[in-house]
């Protein structure tokens, strides 16, 4: 991607809904909700080269996956929504300093 | 006509149209950013809108970009219904998404997708990719 591409776009993260999304339908525990944010999330993360958040995000959205929902356990997908909230607070940080 | 570049030949006739069917703003933003140059973009916030466009457009159309998670109608349920209708099965369909895995690749192509590109969107894979595909329908 370039890079004249993703400073366009880039300030325009803060106004996204997926996290949002992501965090009341883990709370609520709406599982397939929840796949369809953070595959959102990872998706947007990747193409703005947050790759951090893009990685847990994907880390996620595999453990949310449908079809793996036989092997899925609460402990890990919160914890890995742990670290998507965190990746997510620091790209959030970073753009209110880059904007500032 | 002489074509000297990609579909270069065509720049002095009126843009070919692409339908870019993508629930999320920013990624939909970007797609119309990369095409605009190029072509001109219609879009569509779901699948079912997508595929309303698709049918009321098709015979301007040039291409379909499509996600495949999105709400209402997902780019598996797309397909579905565009493959089963030969008029709009007549536009090609690139899918755009995130997965990576070649099961979803093959399950989109079984379903009449054309060709399949993965984010990060690389802008010049995105352009190359349309234009072969586009290339291929016109000749």
């Amino acid at each position: 991607m370039k890079d004249s591409l993703i400073e366009k776009f880039v300030l325009k993260f803060p106004n996204d809904t997926s996290f949002d999304a992501l965090k009341a339908a883990v709370a609520e525990e709406r599982w397939d909700d929840a796949f369809a944010a953070v595959h959102t999330l990872k998706g947007v993360s990747l193409n703005l080269a947050f790759e951090r958040l893009g990685a847990s995000a994907s880390e996620l959205t595999e453990v949310l996956r449908p079809q793996n929902s036989a092997g899925r356990d609460l402990t890990t997908i919160l914890g890995l929504f742990e670290t998507v909230q965190e990746d997510y607070e620091t790209v959030i940080a970073q753009l209110a300093i880059y904007s500032a | 006509m002489k074509r000297t570049n990609g579909l270069s030949g065509r720049k002095h006739s009126a843009k070919r149209t692409i339908l870019i069917v993508e629930d999320n703003e920013i990624n939909r933003e970007m797609l119309k950013e990369i095409l605009s140059e190029q072509y001109s973009v219609i879009e569509a916030e779901d699948g079912l809108i997508g595929l309303e466009l698709l049918k009321k457009n098709f015979r301007n159309l040039s291409l379909v970009l499509l996600d495949v998670q999105m709400p209402r109608l997902d780019g598996y349920g797309f397909l579905e219904q565009y493959r089963n209708d030969s008029l709009i099965s007549s536009v090609p369909v690139i899918v755009t998404t995130g997965n990576t895995g070649s099961d979803d690749e093959s399950r989109c192509l079984s379903l009449g997708a054309s060709d399949f590109v993965t984010k990060p969107y690389n802008p010049n894979v995105i352009l190359r990719r349309i234009e072969a595909i586009i290339r291929l329908r016109e000749d």
